[in-house]
């Protein structure tokens, strides 16, 4: 049971992490790009929906002739064991695919905030500030920094105005 | 009643006599009928429009479209549910005529009446609609037509069960639409307490 969740989990996280990369290098947004060049942001996001659908379309076999549809309970009590007979086939219960459909989101978007953070270290601060030496709120701000460089931005200038 | 029935299951019949025919259509309409690939691709498209954006104020408008087609995503859910359970438990097109369908999916064993992939691909393509009109939720809309068409196709629904999906689902967006500028001054506040969290 867990083998299925585990594909799905890597379909959605591939996929999410490709539209990610696809809407930042379109948004402009450079501190969440893992790339200097947007057209490599677009090869990337594009390869990793067509490898994450192939992924989940030919390891997963989501269509099967006799299906079984597996609920969280079902996770718990048989793990990575499938107690069903072999022709029948898994799927994921409505709940079961948001619910890890959203987790996968998540991780793709820490990993996202990760990988440009430590790839764009570099990258300076001062790109899009005003005169005032104020940055921009919101994903905004990550047009000329990167996300780490944000929260720490944001954390010291609270310091400051204690 | 009986004549919608009966028109009902003509069109279905006519529908799913396609099936079976082209293996490329079968695999097609496999594919776009199943319980993954559109939901999945919609879903995508959300969280495209958070962060695909080229001005704040275009941002923040993708941003109330993906609260209002996530909320009516959980309302035709909600609504779904209980027609499953409260509702008329209408026969899956294989169940009520097993030697007459082509069945070219998996079998479900939940009522037929409505569908609920109807419902929640339109709620997608209807919540982002009435927020952002554009080519993205024109494409959701195509996009849901199709895997409703498909769901028919691998004689998995009636039309008229995709009907009232497609009811339920675009009732669901416009009271989603409805209860976000009721609640108003929380949906601002919570893009805006994403936008501290720099993810907004």
């Amino acid at each position: 049971m867990l083998t299925f969740v585990g594909v799905y989990f890597l379909f959605i996280y591939l996929a999410s992490l490709g539209v990610l990369q696809i809407a930042v290098s379109y948004s402009k947004l450079r501190g969440l790009s893992f790339f200097t060049r947007p057209i490599w942001g677009y090869i990337f996001g594009f390869l990793a929906i067509v490898g994450g659908f192939s992924w989940f379309y030919i390891v997963g076999s989501p269509h099967p002739e006799v299906a079984y549809t597996i609920s969280v309970g079902d996770l718990f009590r048989y793990g990575f064991s499938n107690p069903n007979p072999p022709s029948t086939g898994l799927i994921l219960g409505a709940g079961e695919s948001v619910f890890f459909f959203l987790l996968a989101v998540g991780f793709a978007l820490l990993t996202t905030i990760a990988i440009s953070s430590i790839v764009k270290f570099r990258i300076s601060t001062r790109a899009l500030e005003d005169k005032n030496g104020e940055a921009p709120e919101g994903l905004e701000a990550l047009k000329g920094m990167t996300f780490f460089q944000a929260i720490t931005r944001s954390l010291r200038n609270g310091q400051g105005k204690e | 009643m009986d004549a919608i029935i009966s028109a009902d299951e003509t069109l279905f019949f006519w529908i799913n006599g396609l099936a079976g025919k082209v293996p490329i259509l079968d695999w097609l309409m496999k594919l776009l009928g199943d319980d993954y690939f559109v939901f999945a691709i919609m879903a995508l498209i959300l969280l495209f429009l958070w962060f695909g954006f080229r001005r704040a104020v275009q941002g923040e408008t993708n941003q109330r479209a993906v609260l209002c087609a996530a909320g009516a995503v959980g309302l035709a859910a909600i609504v779904i549910h209980l027609l499953t359970v409260y509702g008329p438990d209408r026969l899956r097109p294989y169940d009520a005529y097993p030697d007459l369908v082509n069945l070219i999916a998996y079998a479900r064993t939940d009522p037929s009446f409505p569908s609920e992939s109807a419902a929640v691909s339109f709620a997608f393509a209807t919540g982002v609609w009435l927020m952002k009109r554009g080519r993205l939720a024109a494409a959701m809309f195509f996009v849901a037509v199709l895997l409703c068409l498909a769901r028919v196709f691998v004689g998995v629904h009636y039309p008229l069960d995709i009907v009232a999906g497609v009811a339920i689902g675009t009732l669901a967006s416009l009271a989603a639409f409805g209860i976000l500028r009721i609640i108003e001054p929380l949906p601002t506040r919570f893009i805006g307490v994403m936008r501290k969290l720099y993810i907004a």
